[in-house]
C-alpha cells in the first residue's frame, strides 16, 4: 500500500470507526506522515461527533412554521377566490349566451339556397308553377312577398330551366316573386301569354 | 394513518401539497426543516439568515415558484438547491466569503460554552462553501456520499474528494490548537 491509497483508507476508517486493515496497519507502522494523519483523522472524527451532537437538536423556531402555515392559508384563499371567480364568470357567460340565444335565435333555421324551390312551392302551392331563381336567398319565415307580372329575357329564363321551346320572341311575360328586399325569388311563365305568342 | 403517511414519498406529498393538502405541508416540514435549517446555519453562520432561508424555501414550495420537476431530481435535492442559493444570496450575493459576511456569529455564541466545539466550528466556518457543505452533509448529518451527491447534484467522486480535502484543511487548522492543548487530541 502506498501513501495515496493509505490516505483514502485512513479517512474512511477514521470516519467509520473501523480499525485499520493489516495492510494499512503495516503502512502506518512504517510511514510517520500517514501515521500522523491517522491520529489527526481520528481526533477530527471525535470533534466532529461532538459538534454533530450539538447541532442535531437545532431547528428553526416555531414562528417560522407559523409564518409558513399562514402563507399556505393565504395562498389557499387566493386560489379559492380565483376558482370561485372563474366559476361565476363561466356561469355568467353561460347565462348571457343562453339569453342571447333566446332573444336572437330564429324560430326556424335558415333555409339553404338549394331549398328555395321547396320554400317557394310551399308558399305558393306545389302546382303554382314557380321556379326558384338560382342563387337567391331563401324567404324568411313570415316574410312578405309580392308577385309582379313583367317581361323577361327568354334566354335568361331558358338558363333557369323553364320550357320555352315554343317561344320565338326575345322576351316573355312572366310572374316574378319578389321578397321584402325587392330581389326576385321565383319565376313563373304565364302560359296563356306564352301560348298566345 | 400514521404508517400510511410514513410510506408516502416526498414527491407524493408535494403533489398533495399542490392540491391544497395542508397536512402534506406539515409532513414535508417535519421531514426537512431541521436539516435545512442546520444547512443554512452552517452555510451562513447566522441564525436569522437560516430562519429566513427555511421560511423562504417552504414559501417557494407552496407558491410553486421555480417549480419542482420530478423528472429532474428529488424534492429534497430541490429544497437544498433553493436553500443553497438563498443562503448565498443573503450572505453576500454569492461572491463574499461566508465567514466574513455572516455577522453576529449567532451559532458561535451559543457554542462558546464548549471551547473544543468552538475551535472546530471556527475552522469549519473558514472553509470554502463547497468544502463546508460536504462536511455538513457527510460528517455532521451523516449522509452517505451517494445521498450527498444527489443533494449537491454532483458526482459521488467529487463529494468524496471534497470531503477528504476538507478534512485535511480542518486538521491543519486544528493542529496548532491540539498542540496547545485546546482540543481533544492533546488531552487524550
Amino acid at each position: 500500500m502506498d501513501c495515496r491509497e493509505s490516505i483514502s483508507a485512513v479517512v474512511e476508517n477514521a470516519r467509520s470507526g473501523r480499525p485499520p486493515s493489516s495492510a494499512l496497519r503495516a503502512h502506518l507502522d512504517e510511514c510517520p506522515r500517514c501515521s500522523e494523519r491517522w491520529s489527526e483523522e481520528r481526533i477530527l472524527t471525535r470533534e466532529m461527533q461532538i459538534l454533530a451532537d450539538r447541532m442535531v437538536r437545532r431547528q428553526s423556531p416555531a414562528r417560522v412554521r407559523k409564518a409558513i402555515e399562514r402563507e399556505f392559508d393565504r395562498r389557499r384563499r387566493v386560489v379559492r377566490v380565483r376558482r370561485m371567480a372563474f366559476v361565476f364568470a363561466a356561469a355568467a357567460a353561460v347565462v348571457v349566451a343562453f339569453a342571447a340565444g333566446v332573444i336572437w335565435w330564429p324560430s326556424a333555421p335558415p333555409t339553404a339556397p338549394q331549398d328555395i324551390a321547396r320554400t317557394v312551392s310551399s308558399d305558393f302551392g306545389a302546382d303554382a308553377g314557380f321556379v326558384a331563381v338560382p342563387g337567391a336567398l331563401p324567404l324568411a319565415d313570415g316574410e312578405f312577398v309580392r308577385v309582379e307580372r313583367t317581361e323577361l329575357d327568354s334566354s335568361a329564363l331558358a338558363r333557369m330551366g323553364l320550357p320555352l321551346d315554343d317561344v320565338d320572341d326575345d322576351t316573355v311575360v312572366a310572374d316574378v316573386v319578389l321578397g321584402e328586399d325587392g330581389l326576385p325569388r321565383a319565376v313563373r311563365v304565364d302560359e296563356d301569354v306564352e301560348a298566345a305568342n | 394513518m400514521k404508517n400510511e403517511r410514513m410510506r408516502r414519498t416526498d414527491e407524493e406529498l408535494y403533489r398533495r401539497l399542490r392540491g391544497g393538502d395542508k397536512p402534506a405541508l406539515a409532513e414535508l416540514y417535519e421531514r426537512h426543516e431541521a436539516a435545512l435549517y442546520r444547512y443554512a446555519l452552517c452555510m451562513s453562520g447566522s441564525r436569522s439568515i437560516a430562519e429566513e432561508t427555511v421560511q423562504e424555501v417552504f414559501c417557494r414550495l407552496i407558491a410553486g415558484a421555480g417549480r419542482f420537476d420530478e423528472r429532474r431530481g428529488t424534492l429534497e435535492a430541490w429544497l437544498y438547491g433553493v436553500a443553497r442559493n438563498l443562503a448565498r444570496r443573503m450572505v453576500g450575493g454569492g461572491t463574499e466569503p461566508v465567514a466574513e459576511a455572516a455577522s453576529g456569529d449567532d451559532l458561535l455564541g451559543e457554542l462558546l460554552e464548549d471551547e473544543r466545539t468552538v475551535s472546530l466550528y471556527r475552522a469549519l466556518d473558514e472553509l470554502p462553501p463547497r468544502y463546508r457543505e460536504v462536511v455538513l452533509l457527510c460528517d455532521l448529518e451523516e449522509r452517505s456520499y451517494e445521498a450527498a451527491a444527489k443533494l449537491l447534484e454532483c458526482p459521488v467522486g467529487t463529494v468524496r474528494s471534497r470531503l477528504h480535502r476538507a478534512r485535511l484543511l480542518l486538521s491543519a487548522r486544528l493542529a496548532p490548537l491540539q498542540r496547545a492543548g485546546v482540543v481533544a487530541g492533546a488531552r487524550g
